[in-house]
């Protein structure tokens, strides 16, 4: 969905359409058919506006911000990442289906492209993204394991990109930042109301500890 | 433009050989290229430096790109004519060390000669070579070829005055695009750890090459100013040989003392002009190591001393003067590779 949809969509929802000022999504739709524009189907920027990590970006901030992104292509099997490996880079995936593990895989589990793991943490597709610590954690140690099950492109973002985008472009590193953070925080307050459960259910079947 | 997703099939395998082949093919190039790698060498150190004053003007409103504009010619005007003054006052000094060479030489022939009677007089053994004999018909060997040189030197300088700026230009220019089109040919598996440590690496060497002019530059404007307050000859050529050798850490600032020790003494300057001399050597140097160093050089390299001597000694070894300037970045880079190559294989991953 581009931003001229999705601002048409909030105001059928329910705001009041002003006549009277200057109809911006209207222009903003001439500007997108312009062939010239980065609003192409299948360009990286149409892309990021589907996605909810650049809600408050303008189309303008995901055009330059897609001048720092890195298509990278995985196989079935392929391991992305590992856990307690090193890790520099955030990914969104544009297509394919990436699966998490809480374990790390053996050198000849990489090899084979062959894990022996059943309990996968999480199941990711198309405008889902992953490794946000490796960006905000100094240790940059990965706390999951990442295997690509399908053929998948994703675009990557790498630390040096970030600390280049800081330096060129301060307000839109700052803004993708913030988006990070929201997401850290809304996972953060999964894994605690998670526990929370956890910890009633432990209460009901243990009893209190007292 | 904003760029389209071309998506394609990807063989890791033979992702792994063409980087490899890619990887060579740009070694025997660069190896094959001598005479193009030195000059784009240079200007890569020199966009390295130039890089975090680019994207600050880059982000600046139109007021600060006027505020960096004025800066820039402001400090153009301002350098120019000094800048111009010394380097005509370093030729007329260069000129005029011709005059002083026989003193020199006079003077050192006289100090061997006592030297030698002392020694045989003590202990009854005659020196059969004479070092000073050695070192004069060794400075006028080089300074014959540098003649028969000169020719192809001029055309080197004039090829790379052409050269750097044009390589300067692109790599400032396409630097970010050619870094993406490199990336693409990293496998997956080590593409976020070669971009991280190739990044580490340039921000270090930018930062610390220009740390160390900066630092060699105040060592030489307070050498040269000393001296000419204090009416010391060849003091914009002191100034600058002093600027030269703090580039090497340790026995820089003795070798940039040395000829300034032998022209007092040649000159048979008195004792309190030697002792000022010395003071103002010492002071520079204490500025050096006590303000500048710790503020601009140390915070980038945090290496052991020991490592850097070696280091040092290991550069000059194989690149010579161009290798004593990089050794230490270089090490500071190797430290940071083994640090991570460290973290992969040994550390356990449980406990991170």
């Amino acid at each position: 969905m581009s931003s001229y949809e999705r601002e048409m969509k909030k105001k059928e929802e329910g705001d009041n359409f002003s006549e009277t000022r200057i109809n911006i999504p209207a222009l903003k739709y001439f500007w997108q058919s312009s062939p010239l524009s980065g609003s192409r189907e299948g360009s990286i920027h149409n892309f990021l506006r589907d996605l909810k990590l650049f809600d408050n970006f303008t189309d303008n901030e995901l055009r330059v911000f897609s001048q720092f992104l890195h298509e990278r292509n995985f196989e079935p099997g392929e391991v992305i990442f590992n856990n307690g490996d090193s890790g520099f880079g955030f990914y969104m995936i544009y297509n394919g289906l990436i699966e998490l593990y809480a374990e790390r895989f053996t050198k000849e589990e990489e090899e084979s492209r062959a894990s022996t793991f059943t309990a996968c943490i999480a199941e990711l597709g198309k405008y889902d993204y992953f490794g946000e610590i490796a960006l905000m954690d100094n240790l940059n140690k990965r706390n999951a394991s990442a295997v690509s099950k399908e053929h998948s492109t994703m675009f990557a973002i790498f630390r040096p990109d970030l600390e280049d985008m800081i330096e060129k472009h301060p307000k839109i590193a700052a803004k993708f930042y913030q988006s990070l953070s929201l997401v850290i925080v809304t996972r953060f307050k999964i894994v605690a109301s998670d526990l929370k459960k956890m910890q009633k259910k432990m209460v009901e079947i243990n009893g209190p500890s007292n | 433009m904003d760029r389209a997703i071309k998506s394609k099939g990807n063989n890791s395998l033979t992702q792994s050989i063409i980087f490899s082949i890619i990887i060579l093919l740009m070694i025997a190039v660069a190896y094959n290229l001598k005479s193009i790698m030195l000059p784009a060498g240079i200007a890569y150190i020199f966009a390295l430096i130039l890089k975090p004053y680019i994207n600050g003007m880059r982000t600046t409103d139109a007021k600060g790109k006027i505020t960096y504009v004025v800066l820039l010619l402001g400090g153009l005007v301002l350098f120019t004519f000094p800048f111009a003054n010394g380097v005509v006052s370093i030729a007329d000094e260069w000129h005029k060390i011709e005059e002083y060479l026989p003193r020199l030489e006079s003077y050192l022939q006289n100090k061997f000669s006592v030297l030698s009677a002392d020694v045989e007089q003590r202990f009854n053994y005659k020196l059969d070579i004479n070092p000073v004999d050695q070192a004069i018909l060794y400075i006028q060997d080089n300074m014959k070829s540098l003649v028969v040189l000169l020719p192809n030197l001029v055309s080197t300088i004039l090829e790379w005055g052409f050269l750097i700026p044009l390589f300067l230009f692109f790599m400032i220019k396409d630097g970010r695009n050619m870094t993406v089109l490199f990336l693409k040919i990293v496998p997956n598996k080590i593409v976020e750890k070669t971009y991280y440590l190739s990044h580490q690496f340039n921000t270090k060497f930018g930062d610390y090459i220009f740390a160390k002019f900066i630092e060699a530059g105040i060592v030489g404007i307070i050498i040269t100013t000393g001296l000419l307050i204090m009416g010391f000859p060849f003091a914009f050529l002191l100034g600058v040989l002093a600027a030269i050798t703090n580039i090497l850490p340790y026995i820089g600032p003795i070798l940039g003392y040395v000829p300034a020790l032998i022209l007092a003494l040649v000159d048979q300057s008195s004792t309190s002009q030697l002792g000022a001399m010395t003071l103002l050597y010492v002071i520079a140097n204490v500025i050096d190591l006590a303000l500048v160093f710790p503020i601009l050089v140390s915070r980038i390299v945090n290496l052991h001393p020991l490592i850097v001597v070696v280091s040092v000694i290991l550069g000059s070894q194989l690149m010579g003067f161009a290798g004593m300037i990089i050794s230490i970045p270089l090490a500071a880079f190797f430290k940071l590779l083994i640090i991570e190559l460290y973290k992969e294989y040994f550390s356990n991953p449980e406990v991170n």
